[in-house]
């Protein structure tokens, strides 16, 4: 089937400008067509994004991009709106590359899912970027500027993942790579085998050096080289980035810093009643508070039971006292000074977070280097969460727990009631062990401070499409009664 | 002189349009998706959004293209869409689906007719209604019917042979299709080696002739498309029905555990059952009435709790569990202690009843009904029978209290003897409960109504037998 030709004349008329300009044109030619919703909030959204999404690729300069009003006006005279009609339209109107996309109304937001097809080689109208995501947020209630921040966001993301995906043949001809891009570098040259009709594959010839377009071994006349963008993907996410962290965090200045330091030990003392009540309960963070009931209440027990059995209360009866008790009381002081610390971090810093991912304001205390360099130091794990990444934060918080203990343990010296003479004797630390301990710490703390340093605030305004299921499974098939547990993850 | 000047400068861009090549592989369009539905203001909106919801179910199963009468008369130039089935066949189309939505009250109905044009699909000649009263869940539960119908292969068709091993097939990126290796159905190889959007180049074990199908494992699975729109359907419910409509605004999940931890116990001290009752009304419910046999047993415990002992004692032992006296023998001591240790779970069970009773009244579900499994599995391993009040299930709350509680209280009776195995027992129930409350579906009406499947519960039809002159009726059921 095609399009009636009345309706591709039509179409001829207006696109007769674009068509003209075909030899001028040497970049690929980007329509962003149709990304649409249904109710208004949607469509508000998708206008939105797709405003972003022309000014973005528009000032990445490496896409010729057609005037978005009259390709959406054509898209919209064109009388078919299924993905085979607009395909054939955009071929027509040799676009490179066409993107169509829908905004989704759901309980919790919008799902936002926007297609990248490509028409020309290598593509032939197949489908090469799919980006897919969840925005928790009732657009109609945010105001237009952070609105349009959060569109901006979802557009940013979107064209980093097409130029991450996309690739552009350049042929070379005298070997010397036509085209708009000046390339240098090595690259793998193709050259083009027709298998049937227009059924065509790239067969790999090796790998050529490219200098100025100048390609330094001679390769076969109109052999292809592939090249993609995804430094520009890396720039785009790196500015986009960058200028969240503008936008929402006020600026850091050492003051807070010090404050927080000045804060610890109140802080960590505190920590057992103030971070569940005033933390999570406040801000109705339930998962932070199964997470905290979870990780940190064995801990804090452990903490109770080091300051109840404290040597002072043993020796009062003459009690030995083991290593553990000895180690525990150690334990208990180091939870009450230092060691509740990152559930402090967690419960405010998720608060913070969720306010600047929406772009709610400009929150204080984050974006601090010198902060999260001093929490990955004295908290376990404090950083991490500092950075709104819980699932690190335990793991630090665990493993650092865990190593002090070792290194408490190893360095109490236990003490048995001596009956005869009347006083306790002292017995000797595991030195060895001691010392383990202490190196395979300072190990974690280094480890935990690069990679705290290293990790981008958990900021974006956007979540993975993705949920792990585990259910029992029953199955009857013609062959076998399949009894066991399912295990699904949904992208 | 105007229109030969306009032909002049079009002439070269239509010899360029002539030329180009058209890669959308002629627009294979194999469902055609015709609205029916009365386009008033209500319905309007619902009946496109459904419409296209139709259409995804297609997409996503990635088998049959699909294509809405509008797009499918442009593009064919059929004149109306009363047309359609007279000139399907000449353009591949294997199955027509009707739709049309529409209100009867509160009630939202989409009717879905399929009528198959061929035997390349499993769809049978069928009406299937589906309901709900939230309208956003119509468009889902149309698309799950769609999806429910699709085979577990992907069948496609020879278009061209090419030699003795190459062919075009009809099926191509869309149909999720990569450039490898598959195993035909027929346990034969099949070699993608060039793929299109819709069609694909292949290498094939076998001689095959134009016209000849392919059965190939279908490469998408339906029973995680067919979870995720019961989860889409669960997510809306729970939105659209959640506890803050009755709180206009305030937080159901903070009331609820402030209800829970010290409304509800200062009411049960002050009126034992009917204090459980009068603490649902901190979480909204208003002109409600209690449900009494929950009120009586409520209270009937608690007067159990509270005098067991002392009658046990023929009114000679102290009424005080902390106070020993020497009337009180040891069992009785453990027992006294059990019993009024446990008066704060009688009175949150006698809240779950109570709660429990008020959501499904008045057609709401309770808080953080989003994590429904893991919440009714954290309230079972705190409250006995906990997870199954949760969710609705009150009967079988009251079960596993019951006698979560009484073998409580012979295992602190009983010092000796088979304690050990009725502690075993008691862990083993335990267990039970905690994987019940994980996988029992609520009891709660509005719930189960949303989340239900068609409401045509027998279908009685005819339809061809492949390619045979045979036809065949057929009686099923749907649950």
């Amino acid at each position: 089937m095609t399009i009636p030709k009345k309706h591709t004349i039509a179409s001829i008329i207006v696109l007769y400008v674009v068509l003209f300009s075909f030899s001028v044109y040497a970049k690929p030619k980007a329509g962003f067509g149709i990304i649409r919703g249904y109710s208004s909030d949607e469509n508000y959204l998708a206008t939105l994004i797709r405003g972003h999404c022309v000014n973005i690729a528009t000032s990445l300069g490496i896409f010729d991009i057609i005037n978005p009003d009259n390709l959406l006006q054509q898209l919209q005279r064109l009388p078919c709106n299924e993905e085979q009609c607009i395909l054939q339209f955009a071929s027509q109107a040799d676009l490179q590359i066409i993107v169509m996309g829908t905004v989704e109304r759901s309980a919790q937001g919008y799902v936002v899912a926007i297609n990248a097809y490509g028409l020309g080689m290598p593509y032939y109208g197949k489908q090469f970027c799919n980006y897919n995501t969840k925005v928790a947020v009732n657009i109609l209630d945010r105001a237009d500027r952070e609105a349009s921040y959060i569109a901006e966001e979802i557009a940013s993301q979107f064209i980093a993942k097409l130029c991450e995906q996309y690739t552009v043949p350049l042929t070379v001809k005298n070997n010397t790579v036509a085209g708009d891009y000046i390339i240098s570098g090595t690259y793998t040259f193709y050259t083009l085998q027709t298998v049937y009709d227009n059924y065509t594959v790239l067969i790999p010839g090796g790998r050529v050096e490219v200098f100025n377009n100048t390609v330094a071994t001679t390769v076969p006349d109109d052999s292809i080289i592939l090249i993609n963008f995804k430094k520009e993907a890396d720039s785009i996410k790196n500015f986009y980035y960058g200028r969240k962290k503008e936008i929402v965090f006020k600026k850091s200045q050492v003051e807070d810093s010090c404050i927080l330091m000045a804060f610890t030990v109140p802080a960590s003392a505190s920590m057992p009643l103030v971070v569940p009540l005033f933390g999570y309960y406040t801000s109705e963070d339930y998962g932070g508070l199964l997470l905290w009931a979870g990780n940190v209440v064995p801990y804090i027990g452990l903490e109770i039971w080091g300051f109840v059995n404290r040597p002072s209360e043993l020796k009062k009866h003459h009690n030995d006292i083991s290593r553990n008790q000895m180690a525990s009381y150690y334990f208990a002081w180091y939870m009450l000074l230092a060691g509740g610390m990152p559930s402090f971090v967690d419960a405010f810093s998720h608060q913070y977070l969720q306010q600047a991912r929406l772009y709610q304001g400009q929150v204080p205390t984050m974006g601090s280097s010198t902060t999260e360099i001093y929490l990955a130091l004295i908290g376990a794990g404090s950083g991490m969460f500092y950075k709104g990444n819980r699932l690190w934060g335990y793991v630090y918080f665990h493993l650092t727990n865990i190593c002090v203990y070792g290194l408490l343990y190893n360095y109490a010296k236990p003490q048995s009631w001596d009956e005869q003479n009347k006083r306790y004797t002292t017995g000797a630390s595991h030195a060895k062990a001691m010392y383990a301990f202490a190196g395979l710490l300072s190990l974690i703390k280094i480890v935990e401070i690069v990679h705290t340093v290293s990790v981008p605030y958990a900021l974006s305004v956007t979540s993975e499409m993705s949920s792990i299921d585990v259910s029992p499974d029953f199955r009857i098939n013609p062959y076998e009664k399949v009894i066991g547990i399912s295990c699904a993850m949904h992208f | 002189m105007r229109n030969a000047f306009l032909i002049i400068c079009l002439l070269p861009v239509y010899v360029m349009l002539c030329m180009k090549t058209v890669y959308a592989d002629d627009m294979p369009v194999d469902v055609v998706i015709i609205n029916t539905s009365i386009q008033t203001p209500m319905i309007q909106a619902l009946s496109s959004i459904t419409q296209n919801a139709v259409k995804e179910a297609f997409e996503e199963c990635k088998q049959l293209v699909p294509a809405d009468a509008e797009s499918f008369i442009s593009m064919t130039g059929v004149q109306a869409p009363g047309d359609i089935i007279g000139k399907a066949h000449l353009y591949g189309i294997s199955l027509l689906v009707y739709m049309r939505v529409f209100l009867v009250g509160p009630v939202y109905y989409c009717e879905l007719s399929f009528k198959p044009l061929d035997d390349k699909v499993a769809f049978k000649e069928e009406t299937v209604t589906v309901q709900g009263t939230i309208a956003r869940n119509i468009p889902l539960k149309a698309k799950r019917e769609i999806i429910k119908r699709h085979q577990d292969v992907l069948q496609c068709t020879i278009k061209t042979k090419i030699d003795a091993r190459t062919y075009v097939v009809n099926a191509g990126q869309w149909h999720g299709l990569a450039e490898k290796t598959y195993i035909l159905v027929n346990g034969k190889q099949c070699t993608v080696h060039v793929v299109r959007r819709y069609t694909a180049l292949v290498q094939l074990d076998g001689d095959y002739t134009s016209g000849d199908m392919l059965a190939l494992n279908s490469t998408v699975c339906k029973k995680d498309l067919l979870e995720a729109i019961t989860a889409k359907i669960h997510e809306n419910v729970v939105f659209e029905r959640s506890g803050k409509e009755l709180l206009k605004g305030d937080s159901d999940s903070k009331r609820a555990i402030e209800a829970c931890c010290v409304v509800n116990p200062f009411g049960n001290i002050l009126l034992p059952g009917y204090g459980a009752f009068l603490a649902t009304h901190y979480l909204g419910f208003t002109h409600t009435e209690p449900r009494w046999e929950g009120v009586y047993t409520g209270a009937a415990v608690v007067m159990m709790q509270l005098g067991l002992v002392p009658a046990l004692g023929k009114g000679q032992v102290n009424f005080f569990p902390w106070i020993q006296d020497r009337d009180k023998t040891d069992a009785q001591y453990r027992l006294h202690v059990y019993l009024w240790a446990t008066l704060p779970v009688t009175y949150t069970v006698a809240f779950f009843d109570q709660l429990a009773y008020a959501y499904e009244r008045h057609r709401y579900l309770p808080p953080f009904f989003a994590d429904k499994d893991v919440m009714a599995v954290l309230v079972s391993a705190i409250v006995p029978g906990g997870g199954l009040f949760y969710k609705g299930n009150r009967l079988w709350g009251y079960g596993y209290w019951l006698s979560e509680f009484t073998l409580g209280g012979v295992v602190a009776y009983k010092q000796a003897g088979n304690r050990n195995i009725l502690l075993g027992i008691l862990a083993g129930i335990k267990v039970v409960e905690l994987f019940h409350a994980w996988l029992a579906t609520p009891a709660y009406m509005v719930y189960s109504y949303e989340l239900s499947h068609n409401t045509t519960p027998i279908n009685v039809g005819m339809s061809s037998f492949g390619n045979e002159l045979c036809f065949y009726t057929y009686f099923s059921k749907n649950y």
